[in-house]
């Protein structure tokens, strides 16, 4: 029995020997795999004690201070988790030592739309985070439309916005919303294709199917045009992530670019001047392959503004939230050190 | 008829950790060395005689966090690999899962007679991360091999997992002329949903998500629990590797309703 006992325990003792060979070999073959030697994460990485910290984002996984040579903090990893299109988005991020920018970027997970948001792990989209000024916000970011002051007259007539940009379906949005007596009385939401022809239309022939079973494109769309009338309003409609909405029965829609569209209209009834029409996902027209050249252009006071991915705006900003939280984090746990 | 290596915390890791060559390494060598430290302890124990009131809760508390402390140590030092909250819910859950074989289940009480058939495992886990990163990223090791449109992320998803778990287990039976019990499979599949939600009906109650989804999947694989009992499977595919498949199936067809 003493045998079968000590069998054991030298079985055990060998087994973790070897357990730690297979590690140390995974970590030596993997090392050298790094895409991106030249900008490696070079140096011990100190882990740093996130819990130890109150109200950390819960985006923020994990921390590391990465050491020089000296053993001084030569720069930060910080790994976040947003949320994407398609899922949780992990993102890793090292900053200089200073905390004010990104000098490696890698996308660990995501579960994006392949040829759409899968795009964000492109050097070309990466590219324009590096050695930029942080924070960063997407272009067009500032678009979104705020809603005049509750109480303001909206001035009769009928106001028509139509977006600048197709969509990533190549359908370009058009809004003509008709205000009577200070209220909201026809919302017509409809998309033109590239040869001019209407989503409704194509809808109602039968043209434009998204299911065999289910109410059409321009049935969703009126359903939510005359909920939006009914409660003179667009609170209610509360779309998630994705831009889709619980509060209207039969609409499985994506419904951000008609509420933009609503907001724009109401801003031009409200009588506050307006730049131009753009659609909720219109993130730019540039070809990815060129964005690494027109890297990201630095506002005239703290950060800089990147092109997100063309048609995948909700990948993008989840790439942008990652960074940003990141970057308040650091900022903050280097205030703690001051 | 006493089991020769731990099949249920074996599927359950294997779900999870078995997307790239690099973590089917970390992993696999380590689910080999809480196997021995959990039939080591509980051995010892066992002679020692040592009450079951204090063996149970001493091999659960004890395992769980050798478990967890394996799987951070690892993961922290292998490049390339992120112990999130996920990767640390599943090494916890790993580890009483095979504190549970050792005490409840039908463990074999020779190390020997379990490292044999865990080698075969191991090599086997080994071979399907290298499988699911070449088809998922056209990579081994990091090491891009193939480009192409036929490269698929969904070779790393849950559904994949589900599929080879079952079929490394049922290799490993066949080589090492083992069956394994139906009972149990549950333990392994439905640790798994609850990490794994399949199912996204409302977008703002995501507890509901998580009840729902791990309902929803205990009850379809139950039902097909009933429908396999009358089945032709082969002998060493019965049980849990077949159940871990037809989860795999189940997953997909509910990714249509996500």
């Amino acid at each position: 029995m003493k045998d079968n006992g000590w069998k054991g325990i030298i079985t055990l003792v060998i087994v973790t020997v070897i357990a730690f060979g297979v590690i140390l070999g995974a970590n030596y073959f993997g090392r050298g795999t790094d895409k991106e030697t030249e900008q490696s994460v070079a140096g011990e990485q100190k882990e740093i004690d996130i819990n130890s910290f109150g109200n950390v984002d819960p985006a923020i996984q994990s921390a590391y201070r990465i050491l020089d040579e000296q053993g001084n903090a030569g720069g930060y990893k910080v790994v976040t988790k947003t949320k994407g299109y398609g899922g949780d988005l992990l993102l890793e991020l090292v900053f200089d030592k200073n905390g004010d920018t990104i000098t490696r970027m890698e996308v660990l997970e995501h579960n994006e739309t392949e040829g759409l948001g899968a795009l964000i792990k492109e050097p070309a989209f990466l590219e324009q985070f590096k050695n930029v000024p942080l924070p960063v916000t997407l272009k067009n970011a500032a678009a979104e439309p705020e809603l005049p002051a509750e109480g303001t007259a909206f001035e009769d007539g009928t106001y028509t916005v139509e977006a600048d940009q197709p969509d990533y379906n190549g359908y370009r949005n058009t809004m003509k919303l008709t205000i009577t007596d200070g209220k909201m009385t026809e919302i017509i939401w409809d998309a033109l294709d590239a040869e001019g022809k209407s989503k409704r239309v194509l809808s109602d022939n039968g043209e434009y199917v998204m299911t065999e079973s289910g109410p059409t494109w321009k049935e969703q769309a009126e359903a939510l045009a005359a909920a939006v009338i009914e409660n003179q309003s667009t609170d209610f409609l509360s779309p998630d992530d994705q831009g889709k909405t619980d509060a209207v029965a039969g609409v499985s829609i994506s419904i951000t670019d008609f509420v933009t569209l609503v907001k724009q209209c109401l801003v031009q009834a409200a009588g506050t001047q307006m730049e131009g029409a753009q659609t909720a996902d219109a993130a730019g027209s540039e070809d990815l392959t060129g964005s690494a050249d027109a890297a990201g252009s630095a506002d005239s006071g703290r950060g800089t503004t990147v092109d997100g991915v063309s048609g995948a705006t909700i990948s993008s900003r989840a790439v942008i939230e990652g960074i940003d939280k990141g970057y308040t984090f650091i900022k903050n746990y280097l205030g703690t050190l001051s | 008829m006493t089991e020769r290596y731990p099949m249920v915390p074996a599927a359950f890791v294997i779900i999870f950790c078995s997307g790239t060559l690099k973590e089917a390494l970390a992993a696999g060598i380590l689910t080999i060395v809480l196997t021995v430290a959990a039939s080591v302890l509980h051995e010892l124990m066992c002679k020692a005689g040592v009450p079951e009131w204090s063996r149970i809760p001493s091999l659960l508390i004890g395992e769980t966090a050798l478990s967890y402390a394996a799987g951070r140590i690892a993961y922290s030092y292998v490049g390339g690999l992120t112990f999130d909250r996920g990767r640390m819910l599943v090494w916890l859950i790993l580890g009483v899962l095979m504190a549970c074989s050792f005490l409840w289940g039908k463990m074999h009480i020779d190390i020997d007679a379990v490292l044999f058939p865990m080698a075969v495992v191991y090599g086997l886990w080994m071979a399907a991360g290298l499988l699911r990163e070449l088809l998922a990223y056209g990579e081994i090791f990091g090491r891009a091999f193939l480009e192409g449109g036929y490269l698929a992320k969904a070779f790393q998803s849950p559904i994949i997992g589900f599929l080879t778990a079952g079929v490394i287990l049922g290799i490993a039976n066949a080589v090492t002329n083992e069956t394994s019990e139906e009972r149990g499979s549950l333990l392994s599949i439905l640790p798994a949903a609850a990490l794994a939600v399949p199912i996204q009906l409302f977008s703002k109650w995501q507890p509901v998500n998580w009840i729902l989804g791990i309902l929803l999947v205990g009850v379809l694989v139950l039902s097909v629990r009933n429908r396999l009992n009358y089945s032709w499977t082969g002998k060493r595919m019965r049980g849990l590797p077949i159940e871990l498949i037809s989860t795999g199936l189940i997953y997909m067809v509910l990714t249509v309703v996500k």
